[in-house]
């Protein structure tokens, strides 16, 4: 009978078939049904049918030759005509491996300082009370023109940033510099570093408070509350999401080959045009060991250090 | 000059006609109280009391809506921000959830003791780099507080009466002048609460503190301090020595 919102501390309290409930079960099921019409509108306006699966003719032809050189990639070249002294196919996988490495190991050297940084002006936990809440005079010019100034800015500055994708940057830069390692690599680290920004600035937000509250009650000033008391908190996550972010750097720096860059995604392009369907595979794979390593390698440290 | 005339204001604490108001929910009503240098104090009552929120005026983390709180000498709302950080750091405070950084090692939640007294630069170096001196320092804490081999494991690895330990060395890490404990015995079984007591008191005595300590069990409170002060409802209902107690008072604390 009652006409009040179905509030959360309601919608937990209440038990049986009152009102409430209903309503509550009544607009589930509508936004389940409405879901279920977006994807179906969607499903519609794009024409997507199962049929689209079963390629034919030619198409067919180069999936299927495509496809059967999965179980034998190659280990040596497949070009009838190899130049005298080329290093070997294997060796140079690896040396494309190594290349994708470096790009992407480059580009996390810029993006996690600058992550980090960010990320810690974009948290509300920085601006404490402490910091921002008080009566003096240079609390208050914090609290009221450099908090929603910093913050602001800095919010709306890692959203630009992750906005526009690595491949669109890169496009921008070599426009602007030209195929150097440089602009392959800015280009990777400005979204990079405003993901991680974001990211950490939530973790960060989210950690428990608690021992930050003692560190203030002991006197420690707003910086050390928010290194000492939050920060490490905050670290397990922050690390294991880097190791994310790094194995999503190796992708997309290999990818960074297709301009021309002499990572995976290079030779990858250049056998596919080719039809060396063996070496496309043989580069998707040393791609899949890079990936499994870097998952390897993070697994162990976490075992390490953080679990 | 300072040091002389800290020394002889003493290690005070008072509250005079002081409320405190949490949106609608008074904690606090004109409480008025005196704790001497030294003293040894027990604070009890049930839950929701207010006890907690008295513990806390006194390292300025709970501010008074009306009243005035001395702490050490000091009056809190007169001091500035870097002030309060000063005194602060001269207050130790064991919560009773213990606030530990639980991912840290038993050495670094020690070290965080010390951070209201130097600067984040030397507070980096003396977490990544510990002089030998300030070990030891630590090791004897620890020692004392009975988990010296702990030194080096991490906290979230400890049992809650470790943990415990851990909380109690982080607060005398401080060198404090005054010891306040929110609730220390809550979570522990009764023979273990006993020796947190004793150790808590023997501190004191050491070290020449002032203790608060605030408990629901009345009788570990007459058990162990000389002075208990009954809190109800955001009052004090009775002030003195656990002899002189009388059987109407306790029935009022404790009549919900």
């Amino acid at each position: 009978m009652t006409d009040q919102p179905a509030s959360q501390s309601e919608r937990s309290a209440a038990s049986g078939e009152s009102p409430a409930r209903r309503r509550v079960v009544s607009g589930r099921a509508a936004l389940l049904f409405a879901i279920t019409l977006a994807a179906a509108w969607a499903f519609l306006r794009l024409d997507l049918g199962l049929v689209d699966l079963l390629p034919s003719g030619p198409s067919l032809r180069m999936a299927m030759d495509f496809f059967s050189r999965a179980a034998s990639p190659a280990l040596t070249y497949e070009s009838p005509e190899t130049p005298a002294g080329a290093a070997p196919l294997l060796w140079k996988a690896a040396q494309a491996a190594a290349n994708t490495v470096i790009f992407a190991s480059a580009a996390m050297s810029l993006a996690l300082p600058l992550g980090i940084v960010l990320g810690l002006l974009a948290t509300s936990a920085w601006w404490t009370e402490d910091l921002a809440g008080g009566k003096s005079q240079r609390q208050r010019f914090i609290g009221r023109t450099l908090r929603p100034l910093v913050y602001g800015g800095t919010r709306i500055l890692i959203a630009v940033m992750r906005s526009i994708h690595e491949l669109l940057w890169a496009v921008l830069f070599l426009a602007a510099f030209g195929l150097t390692h440089l602009s392959a690599v800015i280009a990777l680290a400005i979204p990079f570093s405003g993901i991680l920004a974001k990211i950490f600035s939530e973790m960060i937000d989210e950690a428990p408070r608690d021992a930050a509250h003692a560190l203030r009650g002991a006197g420690a000033t707003p910086s050390q509350v928010f290194l000492f008391g939050l920060l490490p908190r905050a670290l397990p996550d922050m690390t294991a999401y880097s190791f994310y972010r790094f194995e999503c750097a190796l992708r997309s720096s290999a990818v960074l080959g297709f301009f021309g860059y002499p990572t995976l995604g290079f030779y990858l392009a250049a056998s596919f045009e080719n039809l060396y369907y063996g070496e496309v595979w043989t580069y998707l794979y040393t791609l899949f060991l890079l990936i499994v390593a870097v998952e390897w390698w993070s697994g162990v440290l976490r075992r390490r250090f953080v679990v | 000059m300072q040091c002389k005339a800290e020394e002889n204001s003493g290690r005070n604490l008072s509250l005079n006609q002081v409320s405190v108001q949490y949106g609608s929910v008074r904690a606090l009503r004109n409480v008025d109280l005196k704790v001497g240098g030294g003293e040894r104090l027990g604070l009890v009552g049930l839950s929701g009391a207010g006890k907690t929120t008295l513990l806390r005026l006194f390292n300025g983390m709970v501010r008074p809506t009306s009243g005035h709180v001395h702490t050490l000498g000091q009056k809190l709302d007169s001091l500035s921000f870097e002030e309060l950080r000063h005194l602060r750091s001269k207050v130790g405070f064991i919560h009773q959830d213990l606030n530990l950084i639980p991912n840290l090692s038993v050495l670094h939640n020690v070290l965080a003791g010390k951070l209201g007294q130097i600067s984040t630069a030397r507070a980096l170096l003396l977490f990544t780099f510990p002089s030998s001196h300030v070990l030891d320092e630590v090791y004897e804490l620890l020692q004392r507080v009975g988990i010296a081999e702990k030194l080096h494991q991490r906290v979230d690895r400890l049992s809650g009466g470790q943990r415990q330990r851990v909380a109690i060395a982080r607060a005398l890490f401080q060198k404090p002048k005054v010891l306040l404990a929110d609730e220390p015995v809550s979570s522990v079984d009764p023979a273990r609460a006993r020796s947190v007591l004793h150790l808590l008191t023997d501190l004191a005595g050491e070290r020449k503190l002032t203790l608060c300590v605030s408990l629901h069990n009345l009788r570990l409170a007459q058990e162990f301090f000389p002075r208990l002060v009954g809190m109800k409802e955001g009052e004090i209902v009775f002030d003195q020595p656990p002899g002189a107690l009388e059987e109407n008072q306790l029935q009022t604390l404790f009549k919900i």
